[in-house]
């Protein structure tokens, strides 16, 4: 047996420090990390719960005070079910048409890669990163973000 | 007026500022009696982003700015909250938002038309015509939600349905003095970051460059970072919003700034957040914390914070994944897409647009940064306007008023007759490039080290075809030249000379190498330890004669390039070695009156070389100095041979 080096890392067991994240999950973890920076909320509809019962406020109801007169006036449901459509749909749409018609499409706007290598920041502390977790790949600084690391989303994270 | 003599004045009008008024309306002709309808002069200009509504009559001076939501409240189960309603809600935290749009373009149809019905109910339209914005490239199904929507449901009679960018444009160009008909308009919203560039009063879109960096994606990776290191803020996107607009700024030199907020406490500010009872909105706390308001509420300290998160905008590989082209990248990228003998005009003309823009100090970065990428012999102005956020609509408002705007709308009757398709043809006019094809390989930027070699030119006295196949030029330490090296510093020293007095052309497209085969280099010698050369961003550009102090300690060693004959100023030279930058740090050149430093100006990173143009060099010397940094493979190692 080896002696274990007297540092921040020596409480973790040895079967943890084993353990590495393959790639897919790695993949994973990263497009759901960027998912979620996409998303415009973190948590549940808070009135989640209200769908089924009676009290549940409609959108129209919020405009008692219209005052234009219209023949025609549609709920927003119609057009919810009329124009519902993905935002994956949408783009594959845009490219078929924008072939047919010989112009750039959404895809073909995306800003090109970097022409400078990444730079990369601390998960932990926020600040210019030199090393990788081995685990899971997540970049870090210095052995103590690397312990906070270790210790709070490493392995935890769920996916 | 103009429209009636179109005719005969077509050649003229390509020269004409007004260009992009004369060239859009291709289809009809515009009504004789346009500009005399007086009873219609009013028309509502709605600018509709994906964070807030932008809406206002042409005439009155007001823009109103709505959130562009539906919002829940935790403590509120009886109702919504429409876009400005918001304000009548007491608590706003764990506010839930619906929002209209993914990812920049409407896709929940419903909640996008309650907002609306809530928008034109306190701005009727009337009968007025409407002006409306779209992203760019507005998907065709989207387009025709929005004509069903105006024309049918809220019975609007005239529409005009355009990009924000396109009423930047024709604001910019309308109240700016001069004659240019070409910039680039950089705009960072709330969903992505757009670069768009305008030739001759039309959107060049091949140039166009979308980034997906915008405030949404700022917000969440502010809340995400301050949920991991300090508070759990997940659900707080509306205070964690308004936090990152009190503390945020962008840095000028995002380096030393972290370095800064690392070492000492001068970036560090505390914030109180809202409770909703004492405290409705958060504010920054100067000063020290006392326990009281320590116990009282709750603080976030923000440090790096504060400028990681705008800077994302210039790398935006700080968010781990995202591998895109920094915005001061893109937009040089963008320019040089364009047509050159356009380049010049649109550096010269490059508007700041958006939320994102109002960071403190956006402006001089953008500057400084996309100095650095653009061709030395270009000038670079930025323009942001005061009220960066409202722009578009003063430019709609400014439209509407245009004799050829009533000529470019659909009318009520025009859509019932033809369709959607006929609308859709009528707003995306854009699509067609008339004056050059569409050319989908990329003009590479020059480069006058990869010049030099196609040409085989003997840049260091030897010829890089024949003897260094290999594209780094190496510099190699010889001898006792190493123990002059003192592991910080190697200077190069340039003196070259040009026989016949340069040419000045101004502006001089397309860029014109220096004429190698009169400059003569004598004398060589460099140290640098026998690894490819990196600048990086500590690297300092200074005139001989600045060196004084550096030069009085032999440890400094200065090799030499001389030219013959004397006497004469050096045109345009530098370059070291083939390896590439490490960042894309600003480079500062001290200037030769005092200790103060100026930034560098139009010399320029390209291509792996360093670029310094001859309106830079006071005296014939130029002298390069900078710290070597050593790659091999991933990691970085300081060499000193033995
Ligand atoms: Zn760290
Ligand atoms: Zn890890």
């Amino acid at each position: 047996m080896s002696k274990v080096v007297s540092r921040g890392s020596t409480r973790l067991r040895e079967n943890e420090r084993q353990r590495i994240i393959d790639d897919s999950t790695r993949r994973r973890r990263l497009r759901k990390f960027l998912e979620n920076l996409e998303a415009d909320n973190f948590h549940e509809d808070p009135h989640a719960d209200l769908v089924m019962s009676k009290k549940v406020p409609k959108f129209d109801d919020n405009l008692e005070s219209r005052t234009r007169s219209k023949k025609r006036e549609r709920n927003s449901e119609y057009y919810q079910i009329k124009y519902r459509k993905s935002f994956q749909q949408m783009i594959e749409d845009d490219r078929k048409e924008a072939d047919d018609n010989n112009r750039m499409s959404y895809m073909d706007l995306s800003a090109p890669q970097s022409d400078f290598p990444p730079y990369y920041t601390c998960a932990v502390c926020g600040y210019h990163s030199n090393y990788i977790c081995i685990s899971c790949g997540v970049r870090v600084c210095q052995t103590r973000c690397f312990d906070t690391h270790f210790e709070t989303r490493c392995l935890k994270w769920t996916t | 007026m103009e429209g009636n003599k179109r005719g005969r004045l077509d050649s003229k009008q390509h020269h004409d500022r007004k260009l992009y008024l004369s060239k859009r309306p291709r289809g009809g002709s515009p009504g004789p009696s346009s500009s005399k309808r007086k009873e219609c002069s009013n028309a509502l200009v709605l600018d509709n982003g994906g964070f807030t509504i932008k809406i206002g009559y042409s005439k009155d001076n007001n823009i109103t700015v709505l959130p562009n939501h539906i919002m829940k409240a935790k403590s509120e189960r009886k109702r919504f909250f429409i876009a400005d309603q918001i304000e009548d809600c007491r608590d706003l935290s764990g506010l839930y938002y619906l929002t209209p749009h993914d990812h920049g373009y409407i896709s929940k149809f419903d909640v996008q038309k309650n907002v609306w019905d809530y928008t034109f109910n306190k701005f009727p339209a009337d009968d007025m015509p409407v002006i409306v914005t779209q992203p760019i490239f507005n998907f065709k199904h989207i387009q025709e939600y929005m004509d069903e929507i105006f024309f049918e449901e809220y019975d609007v009679k005239t529409l005009y349905r355009t990009n924000s960018t396109d009423l930047t444009y024709y604001q910019y160009i309308t109240t700016k003095k001069g004659q240019h008909t070409s910039c680039i308009i950089v705009d960072s919203g709330y969903s992505f970051t757009h670069i768009v560039p305008y030739v001759n009063g039309k959107k060049y879109t091949n140039g166009i460059i979308r980034m997906d960096i915008g405030g949404k994606l700022l917000t969440n990776y502010l809340k995400d970072i301050l949920s991991y290191r300090q508070l759990h803020v997940m659900e707080e996107t509306y205070v964690i919003n308004q936090l990152k607009e009190d503390t945020c700024y962008m840095a000028l030199d995002f380096k030393k700034e972290m370095q800064t907020a690392k070492t000492t406490n001068d970036i560090v500010k505390n914030y109180v957040l809202p409770d909703f009872h004492n405290i409705r909105r958060g504010y920054v706390h100067e000063g020290e914390v006392d326990s009281q308001l320590a116990e009282n509420f709750q603080i976030l300290r923000i440090n790096n914070e504060r400028i990681s998160v705008p800077e994302v905008l210039m790398k935006p590989s700080i968010i781990p994944g995202i591998e895109q082209a920094g915005l001061a990248q893109c937009i040089a990228k963008s320019i040089a897409k364009c047509p050159t003998k356009y380049r010049q005009q649109m550096a010269d003309n490059i508007i700041l647009v958006g939320g994102n823009t109002n960071f403190p100090g956006f402006k001089e970065r953008v500057e400084t940064e996309t100095r650095m990428f653009l061709p030395s012999h270009h000038r670079m102005t930025v323009f942001k306007p005061e009220e960066p956020i409202k722009y578009s609509v003063l430019g709609g408002k400014s439209f509407s008023k245009d004799p050829q705007f009533r000529s470019m709308c659909v009318k009520k009757h025009e859509y019932e007759e033809h369709g959607s398709n006929y609308t859709y043809k009528k707003f995306n006019e854009f699509v067609e490039i008339e004056e050059e094809p569409p050319k989908k390989t990329e003009e590479a930027p020059f480069s006058y080290l990869d010049h030099w070699k196609k040409e085989g030119v003997d840049i260091f006295q030897k010829n890089v075809m024949k003897e260094d196949p290999s594209p780094d030029v190496q510099f190699i330490l010889e001898g006792d030249d190493i123990e002059q090296y003192d592991g910080k510093y190697v200077t190069i020293e340039f003196e070259y000379e040009k026989k016949q007095p340069p040419k000045v052309e101004i502006p001089p497209p397309p860029i014109k190498p220096p004429d190698i085969s009169q400059l003569k280099v004598i004398k060589k010698k460099m140290i640098v330890p026998n690894s490819p050369l990196v600048l990086n961003s500590n690297a300092t550009v200074v005139r001989a004669s600045d060196l004084q102090p550096i030069r009085a300690p032999t440890k400094v060693y200065r090799p030499v390039f001389r030219t013959k004959p004397e006497n004469q100023k050096i045109t345009q030279i530098i370059s070291i070695n083939g390896a590439t930058p490490m960042t894309s740090g600003p480079l500062i050149i001290p200037s030769t009156s005092g200790g103060k430093t100026v930034s560098l100006g139009s010399a320029q990173l390209l291509n792996n070389a360093v670029i310094i143009p001859q309106n830079m060099f006071g005296s014939k010397n130029l002298t390069l100095q900078f710290r070597p940094i050593f790659m091999q493979g991933n990691n970085i190692i300081i060499t000193k041979k033995q």
